[in-house]
This record gives structure tokens, C-alpha cells and sequence, in this order.
């Protein structure tokens, strides 16, 4: 018995539960509403910006993005330079004058805005969706860890996530997920940096393996053990090394740097980061601290990716690698990347950065959900004034609500792809919720209607072109539609609002309070 | 109609036709301008570089995955290494930016709440 928790994979990972627990019991008291939420907005820059930058690399990034280098090539770098883009556009134009408003939720904004419970509901039904999106993809990961390195089913993988993730943020509120979040983020960071110094030091140089691999052309040697056909695999290093194998032309290429760009200013467990600091300066510094962790996380995983390819072309790892490469599919590159550097070592504290990844991400989500129903609807739609208490209540009571509709949601999507759910939650942020925030702070001229308009068309462009672009021309379908449905949100915003006219009397108000200076908009 | 000061609520508030609202104070017109002149300068810098790798890798696929050095092309340079340091040296400058304009701006305006003063900053 004692042997197993000598197993570097359950050792980290017993080690991550822990100190979860710890840090979660130290911050349990959250006596009120803006504790819970928002964690009394006391968070520095270098705490939230390391939270945020944990709460932005998911699972999809952590594993999926050197998945996809390796299986894709080029084109895997080009989606991981996509997801690159968002946080500064974040930064630049929404970081700080949202910090400025101090309210506790995304559907806050959209409210107060606007002084509309109409755009309050509509902004909770997107964030929902954003987040169920999201929160599925993140669950079928952690399932499909456990399944693979521990050996549980997929249902009990659901259902453990599902209650560590209520037990995380019900008790430690805003407060304890921050420094979860925080904390998380540097063992996944760790992991990469270590794996990544294991690389160069086997000799893994970029420049010399791109070079390996583009100039391959052939069977991979001891594959053959591992497919179905029985036959070594064929690879063609040229094509992997250009661009062509995700997005078949320019248009493609471009309505995903648009779809993931964009797509950053609209999901709400990010944007939700930014009322934790105590002021708009600290926002800012936070959203620079974050993007340097994630630039530096996705430059990271680009390079694994290859690493992985030039240790396939190799054919000499062990048999468990090859075979976890050849059927594992693109999440399981960075386990056998680990394995083949490291041994079992560092494939535990790979294991561990993944649930990290995973824990870190769904806590956020956790967080803005709970926030949508339980502040969004329960107490701005009770007939009684509640209390501090009784809204903490009605969070955590909403989290345990999430918790089973996120488990329904994770067994229902088990065959699907982690990455392509990801994209999708990230083109319905990208179509709704960045339209109205990038126009609602900076345009005087936005109106209820137009808002209501752009949240709705926006949201119904992204499903539509999700779930039944195939009966659109095959020019018109996407894997990532941003360049359809993000300038459908813009102009139904734009068009209704011009057409409306009726800005809310107080606007000139609002501008001065989200672009006031900074002396002045200290907590 | 008189302006109404903005409050944390969304109780209706009554609404003004765009043609007939007043202009911002001036140094609010003046804070919202520079604020956006910043950003949106730095925003167009970073997107002729975004844009321009998808237009080299589709446009000028030779040139773009011609090998410079091993076998680093300059689309994998600039798609790998040189974004990633791009994203973060944007929000550095904007950040560094935004903190010597609003030390100007405090220059100019040493006592803020006064609204005559206020106006007298653009």
C-alpha cells in the first residue's frame, strides 16, 4: 500500500490535494458577498496576474497545445499563436477601466451599463454557455488522466473532479481559488521549465530538430507494434513544417486569430479576475504579469511539441512511449514527452501540472457561474433584501448546483475533443460579451437595445455556426468562426444602437468613472 | 436635459437621445482620448504583425518557411518566439505609457476636483 503513494505520480498528486486543502482551509471565512466573489479585492499584481494567468492555461493549453504541435506541425503553432493574442488586447483596452467600475460580476457590467435587468438575464445565459463550454472539456480532461495514468473509470473521474472542485471554491470563495490559482500556476510552469532545460540538455536544439523533422520523409521506424494495420507509420516532414494541415487556406488562418484574439475580452472567469485588484494600476500590472507567464507558457509548449515530434522520428523511446504516442492521441504528448526526459519523475509532476491546469481553470469557471446565479439571478431578482450571509449561502448552494450540471455536461461530452469545445467556448465569448465590452467602455453611443441585440445575435451566430454551419457552402464553414460570428456581435451592436438612439442619461457619468485617473479610483 | 450622475444599480434610469447628449467634460474627453489614442496606436503596430503571418505563410509561403538558421524559418521564428515576446512587450509599453501620461496629466491638474479646473485641461 505504502508503495503506491511512492509512485512519483500519486506522490504529486497526493502533494497538489494537500496543499489545496490547506490553502482552501485557510481561507474559509468569506463573511460576505465581496469576499466570496471577488475576494475583498485585495489580490497585488503579482498574485492575480499569476491567478490569471492559471486561470487562462487550461488543460486544452497545457496539454493540448504541444498535442497539437506534434500532431499538426506548423499549423499547431499558428493556433498556439492565436491564443497568444488575447490577454494584451485585454490589457490595452478593458483590464482597467473594468477594475474602475468595482462591480462583482461580468453580467454586472452589462447591467449597470446599461441600468437593465433584461441585459443582466441575457448577459447570465451567455455566461453559461461560455462556461459549459468551457467547464466540460476541462472535466473530460481530468477524466481521461485519471482513466489513463490511475486507472479509474471515466464516471468516477467525473464525479471526483466534480467534488474536489465544489469542496475548492465553496469553501475558499474568491479568496482560496486566487491562491490555489496562483499557486497551480507555477507547478505547471515548474513542470514545462524543467522538461524543457531535460530537453536541451538530451540535446533537442530548435533550430537543429525543425530541421530533422522538415527534412523527414518516410516510415517512422518501431511503430508498426502500435497501429492497427500493423504497418510503420508514414510521415512527411515537409508538410508538417508548413502551414495547410488545421486551416486549409488565408481565411481560415485568419477567422481563428480573430475567433481566439477576441475571444479572451469574453470569458467571463477572466474578465472576472480583473475586479480582485485593489485598484486600475494593479489590473494593469496583473494583466502584463500574466501575459509574460502565458507568452512564455505557450512559447514553452510550441517547443515540446516539436521535442515530441523529433523523439517519435527517433523511434527509439520505450515502448510505452511510442505506444502512448502512436495511440494516445494529442493530450497524452506531454505525459510521454515527460516519460521519455524524465522517467516517472517527471511524468508525476507532469500529472500533477495537469490537474493543476485542470483545477485552476474549472475553479474560475466555478466562481463566475455561481456569481451569475446566485448574485445575477437569486439576489438581484429576490423580493427580499438578503443578506451578506445569505448571498454567500446562495453561492455556495449554486456552486454544489454547478458542480452536478457540470458532471451531467462532462459525461455527455466523453468522445468529444477538448481543444475543438475550448475553441467554441471562446467564439462565443469573442461574438458576445467582446463587443459589448470593448464598445460599452469606450463608445457613449451604445444603447440597451443595441446591447441586447449584440449579446443575442452573437450568441445565435455562434450556435448556429457551431452546430449546423454544414448546411452553409463549404467556403462559409469554419473550424473557428470568428470571422463570421465576431462581426455579427459588432454591427448588431452598432446598427441597433444607431438605429435606437436612446443612450442612457447618466452615460457621461460612467465614462468619468471608468476612465477617471488613477489617483482617484483607489478602493 | 440635466446629466445624472452614474450609480451601481440597474433600476432604469432614463435615457437621452445620442444627438442631444452633452459633450464629456474636457478632461474626461481628454483622459478617454488619450487612453484610446494609446491603446489603438498599439494595437495597429501589433496587428500588421499578426496579420502579416498569415499573409507571408499564404502569400509568400517560399519566403515564409525558407530556413534562415537549422531549421528555424522566419515564420516559425515570428509564429514561436518573436509573438510570444511581442504580446508581452505591448502591455509592458502601454502599462509604461499610460503611467508617465497620467504623471503628466496630475502634472497638469494638481487639484482634480475642482471642475473649473478640470475644464480649463484640454
Amino acid at each position: 500500500m505504502m508503495g503506491i503513494f511512492l509512485d512519483p505520480k500519486y506522490l504529486f498528486t497526493m502533494i497538489l490535494l494537500g496543499t489545496i486543502v490547506y490553502i482552501t482551509y485557510l481561507s474559509k471565512r468569506n463573511d460576505n458577498a465581496s469576499d466570496f466573489f471577488v475576494g475583498g479585492r485585495v489580490f497585488g499584481w503579482f498574485t492575480n496576474g499569476s491567478a490569471i494567468a492559471g486561470d487562462y492555461l487550461s488543460a486544452a493549453t497545457f496539454l493540448g497545445l504541444a498535442g497539437l504541435t506534434f500532431s499538426i506541425g506548423y499549423d499547431g503553432a499558428f493556433y498556439t499563436f492565436s491564443f497568444s493574442i488575447g490577454l494584451t488586447l485585454l490589457a490595452l483596452f478593458v483590464a482597467g477601466p473594468l477594475r474602475r467600475l468595482g462591480a462583482y460580476t461580468v453580467a454586472d457590467f452589462v447591467a449597470y451599463r446599461f441600468h437593465s435587468k433584461r441585459a443582466r438575464v441575457i448577459a447570465v445565459v451567455v455566461v453559461l454557455a461560455i462556461s459549459g463550454f468551457y467547464a466540460a472539456p476541462q472535466l473530460l480532461g481530468a477524466a481521461s488522466i485519471l482513466s489513463m495514468f490511475f486507472g479509474s473509470s471515466y464516471e468516477f473521474g467525473i464525479i471526483f473532479t466534480t467534488v474536489v472542485m465544489i469542496f475548492y471554491v465553496g469553501v475558499g470563495g474568491m479568496k482560496g481559488t486566487t491562491l490555489n490559482q496562483a499557486l497551480e500556476l507555477w507547478i505547471r510552469l515548474g513542470a514545462f521549465i524543467v522538461m524543457v532545460a531535460a530537453a536541451i540538455y538530451g540535446g533537442f536544439h530548435y533550430h537543429q530538430i525543425l530541421a530533422t523533422i522538415s527534412e523527414f520523409s518516410g516510415t517512422i521506424i518501431n511503430t508498426a507494434a502500435f497501429t492497427e494495420d500493423g504497418k510503420d507509420i508514414v510521415f512527411n516532414g515537409e508538410t508538417w513544417y508548413q502551414s495547410g494541415a488545421f486551416n486549409p487556406n488565408f481565411w481560415h488562418s485568419l477567422s481563428m486569430v480573430i475567433g481566439l484574439a477576441l475571444g479572451v475580452i469574453g470569458l467571463p472567469h477572466i474578465l472576472l479576475r480583473f475586479y480582485t485588484n485593489p485598484s486600475a494600476k494593479e489590473a494593469r500590472k496583473s494583466a502584463v504579469m500574466s501575459i509574460g507567464i502565458a507568452s512564455l507558457f505557450f512559447g514553452l509548449a510550441v517547443y515540446l511539441g516539436v521535442v515530441g515530434r523529433a523523439i517519435f522520428l527517433e523511434g527509439n523511446a520505450s515502448s510505452e512511449v511510442m505506444n502512448n504516442l502512436v495511440t494516445g492521441g494529442d493530450n497524452m504528448v506531454i505525459p510521454s514527452i515527460a516519460t521519455a526526459l524524465g522517467g516517472q519523475w517527471l511524468l508525476g509532476l507532469v500529472i500533477a501540472g495537469a490537474f493543476a491546469a485542470i483545477f485552476s481553470n474549472l475553479s474560475g469557471l466555478f466562481i463566475a457561474s455561481s456569481g451569475a446565479i446566485a448574485h445575477d439571478l437569486y439576489a438581484k431578482f429576490s423580493k427580499k433584501e438578503l443578506t451578506e450571509k445569505q448571498r454567500v449561502r446562495a453561492a455556495k448552494l449554486a456552486i454544489v448546483f454547478l458542480g452536478v450540471l457540470y458532471g451531467i455536461l462532462g459525461i455527455l461530452v466523453k468522445e468529444a475533443s477538448i481543444g475543438h469545445l475550448v475553441a467554441l467556448a471562446f467564439t462565443v465569448g469573442a461574438s458576445t460579451f467582446a463587443p459589448i465590452f470593448i464598445l460599452g467602455i469606450w463608445w457613449r453611443g451604445i444603447t440597451e437595445k443595441g446591447a441586447i441585440a449584440g449579446l443575442v445575435m452573437g450568441l445565435l451566430a455562434s450556435m448556429f455556426m457551431i452546430f449546423f454551419s454544414s448546411v452553409l457552402p463549404e467556403a462559409l464553414q469554419f473550424r473557428v468562426p470568428g470571422i463570421i460570428t465576431v462581426p455579427i456581435g459588432f454591427l448588431s451592436v452598432i446598427i441597433v444602437s444607431k438605429l435606437d438612439g436612446k443612450v442612457p442619461a447618466d452615460v457621461n457619468s460612467f465614462m468619468r468613472k471608468v476612465h477617471a485617473k488613477e489617483k482617484e479610483d483607489v478602493a | 436635459m440635466k446629466e445624472q450622475e452614474f450609480v451601481l444599480t440597474d433600476e432604469p434610469c432614463e435615457t437621452i437621445d445620442i444627438n442631444k447628449l452633452q459633450k464629456l467634460d474636457g478632461e474626461t474627453r481628454y483622459i478617454v482620448r488619450s487612453e484610446f489614442r494609446t491603446g489603438l496606436s498599439l494595437t495597429i503596430i501589433y496587428a500588421i504583425f499578426i496579420i502579416s503571418v498569415p499573409v507571408m505563410n499564404w502569400y509568400k509561403p517560399d519566403w515564409a518557411f525558407a530556413k534562415l538558421f537549422g531549421g528555424m524559418s522566419s515564420s516559425w521564428f515570428l509564429t514561436s518566439i518573436v509573438a510570444m515576446v511581442m504580446a508581452f512587450v505591448i502591455a509592458y509599453v502601454h502599462t509604461k505609457l499610460y503611467e508617465r501620461w497620467e504623471k503628466k496629466v496630475q502634472t497638469i491638474t494638481p487639484s482634480s476636483e475642482n471642475e473649473e479646473e478640470k475644464e480649463t485641461v484640454v
